[in-house]
């Protein structure tokens, strides 16, 4: 009998300290506004009609709003037909500055602290060719370019067998028609089994909370792209899919100061992409793999010395 | 007093069993409709294939065996 | 009468469990799981960072130990569906703590998942929206069909047993409510026992490629990726074979603290060990043959990023957990197979030291061999340190162990428990401080206490529903057990059993020779 009531009287306390722990919680679970009742019954993003996107839009636009104190324009600007986005980087141009890997940040909205970067830019010694193996990430910006190395930027490759898109249990990431793998961050329910599958670590999860400061960020967002992320979702370079889609060029396209980044539509013959692809020489990240990515690398002008 | 008992396991076998068999032709026609095959074509379908017939025949088992509790609750 | 004391005895057994120990160790278990429960809410409120996790190695712990209860969950369908249908009856007493540990560890799995994803909140888009194509949803079919089929597994032996709870039962509460509501109308007649023998059977059947099934998803989580050492076409098997091998080990120590603390030496007897033991060994075999296959065939091809990963689970920073598996592995290895043949004839000088003080010796000599491989893999006084403590092993070890076949079983148990989780550790983190594309860096993954009290309150939670099931219903299967008297003679008969023989051997055989010698000499 005495056992039967000392063991009811620690499941009682047992109780009432989760009863206060999940209160604490919800409390604290009570800040995001990601958790409401109509975030939980939002349909699938293919699924929803404009009056649904209309009512989403404006649930998130007021969301920001409170976190960060600004007014907000989400979007889903929808794929212009007949355009497939590719983009070509030229090694022998790229000075390892990173202004494309911060333009990406900025325009992004990608998550300060944690710090992700989309975008990663190594350096190699020039005269091994493309070594992947021996890059080194930590070198120092300030004395870009150093003789004898060239530099190479990795960023989501778009891949056209996408391993990523295959392996989502949720269908929360997949391939959009003018080309784009995007990510619905509603979806995702955090399982990190396209992280498994890219073999170019191009995928990033939001560990904690993403932290911007509010003069910092981008309200200009598009659902599938720049947006705020939530806790506990995948995301990843979206080809800026916020401006590809309204005729502007992606940030980093824009910002790189020594012309490295080409960026089109590879079906327009007459395209920049076009022609880098019928008259120089571009290859792709571990070709062996077979996920056909959309993102080429070529030399222009020699191999990179006399830049 | 012998209380005759209710089959309250049957029922619940039943059920499960219903749910994973709806739940398998959903996946299929969400799928064929675009929605959920992102790679479509000739593995998709043979996946779903196996994946149907292996199911099927698990959760066909759980239905014989509900039976089978069924009559052994009736003493048939 | 012996049926009837049996009988009894067994019956009796969920009230009868009990007294100080019992209530204490469920007080502790109980108090585990909710500094696990803290520690999940800890998570869900400031999300996955205060795990160990990161951009490199982002699958850590939780999805190891997820690994590791399916393993063990491989128990129960061994020995309850393969030996079942072999007619090795010797199974008879085992089957409910198997049966019960499978049960229990897959829904102790299924919240090591739950555990790891982002969003939680979100499970239910993997219902509405699933992905065929996608190994996690693979997943989520094999396994929930697997904890409802062995759910259903664990119920249906149990009808009889809980029949004769009810009926032994001299107050009627809420347990006798309970008995009579599973009990379903069991009467034990003869249409009832053949419905049920049907039943039996199917599930049997139907749930070992069920099981080899679950096991394989969840290898094809990993195998599916492009990863070096992940994308292997071993890994199926290789997980079913490692699976089932932790499962029996799981199994064999269960049973030795139910044999040890409810004094069943009457029923879970020496050769039920021996018999576990034997099998253990056969799957240690087996476990050791993938190993070698998965090893040998990697390091000898030599692809640059395999070579990575390999180096870093032998000679870089997870050399100890690598080791510490391989050494474990080997003292199953040394502790199981019958030596005492080899000391015999050899003559060898082993020493009686009783298993007390064995183990903890063993443990000290493993302590001092990691600690030389973990600081200097390359030393070879790491080598000279590695063979005396092989030879002192073999000879002082090994034979204090086997003095008990129950004290040989639990210690090559916990050894291949230890071993089978490092494996798990072993097969998910080093993968992944290896990135494909390398310049990105070597990750590292340190578990928090996040993950490490969410894997406490894991094991703790086994273990605790497992008590609450032997308090609630009886851990021997008691009709199986008291039936053994008269269903063995009835399948020896059938075995010796002229008439079942074709004409042509039916005289002059080697059988009938042998029973007219037996019966005249």
């Amino acid at each position: 009998m005495a056992n039967k009531l000392r063991k009811t009287g620690i499941s009682r306390r047992k109780v009432l300290g989760g009863a206060l722990g999940l209160a604490a919680a919800s409390i604290g679970l009570s800040g995001c506004g990601d958790l409401s009742v109509d975030a939980f019954m939002q349909k699938h993003f293919k699924e929803l009609s404009q009056e649904d996107l209309a009512k989403i839009f404006k649930r998130l636009e007021e969301e920001y709003s409170k976190e960060f104190g600004k007014e907000f324009k989400v979007n889903a600007a929808s794929a212009i037909p007949g355009v497939l986005f590719g983009y070509a980087l030229d090694i022998s141009r790229c000075r390892g500055c990173r202004r494309c890997e911060y333009a990406c940040v900025k325009e992004n909205n990608t998550s300060r602290n944690p710090q992700i970067h989309y975008i990663r830019v190594s350096e190699i010694d020039a005269s091994k060719g493309v070594d992947l193996v021996h890059a080194r990430l930590d070198y120092n910006p300030a004395k870009v370019p150093e003789p004898g190395r060239t530099y190479i930027p990795v960023q989501c490759q778009h891949c056209r067998e996408a391993p990523c898109t295959k392996v989502c249990p949720t269908h929360a990431t997949w391939t959009e028609p003018d080309g784009i793998v995007v990510v619905d961050y509603n979806w995702c329910i955090g399982c990190r089994m396209c992280m498994a599958a890219c073999p170019y670590g191009a995928r990033f999860f939001n560990w904690a909370k993403p932290q911007i400061r509010p003069d910092e960020v981008n309200t200009d967002v598009h659902y599938l792209g720049n947006r705020p992320r939530p806790v506990g979702v995948v995301s990843k370079c979206s080809f800026c899919i916020n401006r590809v889609r309204r005729g502007r060029y992606p940030a980093c396209v824009e910002i790189c100061p020594s012309g490295a980044r080409k960026f089109g539509n590879l079906l327009d013959p007459e395209s920049e992409i076009r022609q880098i692809l019928l008259r120089k020489k571009v290859f792709v990240l571990q070709p062996e793999l077979n996920t056909q990515p959309k993102f080429y690398y070529f030399y222009s002008v020699g191999r990179g010395f006399d830049i | 007093m012998d209380k005759k008992s209710v089959n309250i396991v049957s029922p619940i076998i039943l059920l499960a069993f219903g749910a994973m068999i709806s739940f398998l032709i959903h996946l299929t026609i969400r799928g064929h409709l675009g929605l959920g095959i992102n790679d479509p074509g000739f593995l998709s379908n043979i996946m779903l294939g196996f994946l149907g017939v292996f199911i099927l025949g698990v959760w066909g088992t759980l239905a014989y065996v509900a039976f089978q509790i069924h009559k052994i609750c009736q003493n048939k | 009468m012996q049926r009837q004391v049996i009988e009894g005895q067994l019956a009796a057994m969920p009230e009868e469990i009990g007294g100080k120990g019992f209530w204490t160790i469920f007080c502790i278990l109980l108090f585990i799981i909710g500094a696990g429960i803290c520690a999940y809410l800890y998570q869900v409120v400031y999300g996955l960072t205060v795990t160990g996790l990161s951009h490199t190695v982002f699958w850590g712990f939780y999805i190891m130990n997820f690994v590791f209860f399916i393993g063990i969950s491989h128990a129960g369908t061994l020995i309850s569906a393969i030996l079942r249908l072999t007619g090795a009856e010797w199974r008879r007493p085992v089957t409910r703590v198997a049966e019960a540990i499978t049960a229990f560890s897959i829904m102790v799995a299924g919240t090591m998942i739950l555990a790891d994803m982002g969003r939680p909140d979100r499970l239910l888009n993997m219902i509405s929206h699933g992905r065929v194509q996608s190994p996690l949803l693979w997943d989520l079919l094999s396994v929930s069909s697997y904890l409802f089929s062995s759910s259903v597994y664990l119920f249906l032996p149990l009808i009889p047993d809980i029949a004769l709870m009810r009926d032994k039962l001299t107050s009627k509460g809420w347990r006798w409510a309970l008995y009579n509501l599973l009990s379903l109308n069991w009467k034990g007649t003869d249409v009832q026992r053949a419905r049920l023998e049907k039943a039996i059977s199917a599930m049997a059947i139907m749930i070992i490629p069920l099981a080899v099934s679950v096991h394989t998803v969840v290898a094809y989580v990993f195998a599916m990726t492009l990863r070096p050492m992940w994308h292997s076409t071993i890994m199926g098997p290789y997980f079913v074979i490692g699976a089932i091998f932790s499962g029996l080990a799981a199994l064999l120590i269960v049973m030795a603290i139910v044999q040890k603390s409810l004094r069943l030496e009457g029923v879970l007897k020496e050769i039920h060990f021996q018999y576990l033991s034997n099998l253990l060994l056969v799957f240690f075999g087996a476990w050791f043959y993938g190993t070698i296959c998965e090893y040998l065939v990697t390091g000898y091809g030599g692809a640059s990023a395999e070579m990575r990963v390999l180096s870093s689970k032998m000679l870089e920073e997870h050399t100890w957990m690598f080791w510490t598996m391989i050494f474990c592995m080997a003292g199953t290895f040394f502790i199981l197979t019958p030596w005492d043949w080899v000391v015999k004839r050899l003559r060898l000088p082993v020493a009686t030291v009783s298993p007390w003080h064995a183990f903890p010796l063993m443990v000290l000599g493993w302590v001092g061999v990691f600690m030389t491989i973990s600081f200097t893999p390359g030393n070879p006084l790491l080598w000279v340190s590695g063979v005396a403590y092989l030879i002192l092993f073999f000879l002082i070890l090994v034979p204090s162990l086997r003095q008990s076949t129950v004290s040989m079983a639990v210690s090559a148990s916990l050894l291949v428990l230890v071993g089978m989780w490092l494996e798990r550790y072993s097969i998910v983190v080093p993968t992944l401080t290896r990135p494909m594309l390398e310049y990105i860096g070597d990750g590292s993954y340190t578990p928090t206490w996040v993950e490490i009290c969410i894997t406490f309150a894991g094991f703790s939670a086994v273990g605790l529903l497992f008590m609450i099931f032997s308090k609630l219903f009886p851990l021997i299967s008691i009709w199986e057990v008291c039936e053994a008297e008269e269903d063995i003679p009835a399948i020896v008969a059938k075995l010796t059993d002229e008439a079942t023989l074709p004409a042509s051997l039916q005289h002059g055989s080697l059988i009938n020779e042998s029973l007219e010698v037996k019966s005249n000499g």
